[in-house]
């Protein structure tokens, strides 16, 4: 039977493969495509908890999350395509 | 996903992943948050999809042999817990029996009473949020734009 162990393993795990993505890698798209996972990680932890209490509120949560996200993704992906016709790369340090 | 050299293989990984995740939303969310988190992520996906025809032709990238295989390791443990918690989830029933019908907390009138009611304040915040993002994108997008003429 799946517990709330269960879930929430999965949301560490993701979120550490987020947090990996963020640290170890250069290219700009995919440290953002980490964020957005380790985005989505936290959201998998608010939702079993919230389906482990019962609660509604874990998520009306999420949903505020999502829409949080979804200004997220846009403004960064402008933000690094100005960065990409400023600086003609895409890789940091370097 | 991390271990991935050019971007193009890492988005396709990464499309992999949003797609396991949305299923896992189904079986642990409500009917209105899983399917409004697929709209998301298909946005997401989206979204990247183009930038990345947009901006990338071949770009190479430097990290140390260790890491990568520490990554990819970690990448498989989750990879496969994620897979045995999926058809652990398909195979039994899950951990809390959800209500069938009727006003309960996964129900659309649930959501709806709640955000004019409750959360009335942060709804208002997310949506001034919200158009003050698509107006940054606006003149972010033109100031691109007349960089680039």
């Amino acid at each position: 039977m799946i517990t709330l162990q269960h879930y929430l393993v999965v949301s560490a795990l993701l979120f550490i493969i987020g947090l990996a993505g963020l640290i170890v890698r250069r290219n700009l798209i995919a440290a953002f495509m980490s964020v957005i996972i380790a985005l989505v990680a936290a959201n998998i932890a608010i939702l079993g908890f919230s389906r482990w209490m019962l609660l509604g509120s874990g998520n009306i949560i999420s949903i505020f999350v999502m829409s949080v996200g979804a200004v997220v993704v846009p403004v960064g992906l402008v933000l690094l395509s100005a960065y990409i016709v400023k600086h003609k790369k895409l890789i940091l340090g370097e | 996903m991390i271990t991935r050299r050019s971007a193009r293989s890492a988005f396709i990984w990464f499309g992999f992943c949003l797609a396991a995740i949305a299923f896992l939303f189904f079986l642990l969310a409500p009917v209105v948050v899983a399917v409004s988190w697929l709209i998301f992520m298909a946005g997401v996906a989206a979204s990247f999809r183009f930038f990345i025809k947009a901006h990338i032709n071949s770009e190479k990238e430097l990290y140390s042999g260790r890491i990568i295989s520490f990554a990819k390791i970690l990448g498989a443990l989750a990879a496969g817990y994620l897979g045995i918690v999926l058809f652990l989830a398909i195979a039994r029933p899950p951990f809390v029996e959800a209500p069938l019908s009727g006003y309960t907390y996964e129900s659309s009138r649930f959501f709806s009473e709640s955000f004019v009611s409750n959360y009335f304040i942060a709804l208002e915040i997310v949506g001034v949020l919200l158009l003050a993002a698509i107006v940054a994108l606006a003149i972010m997008g033109r100031s691109e734009t007349r960089g680039e003429a």
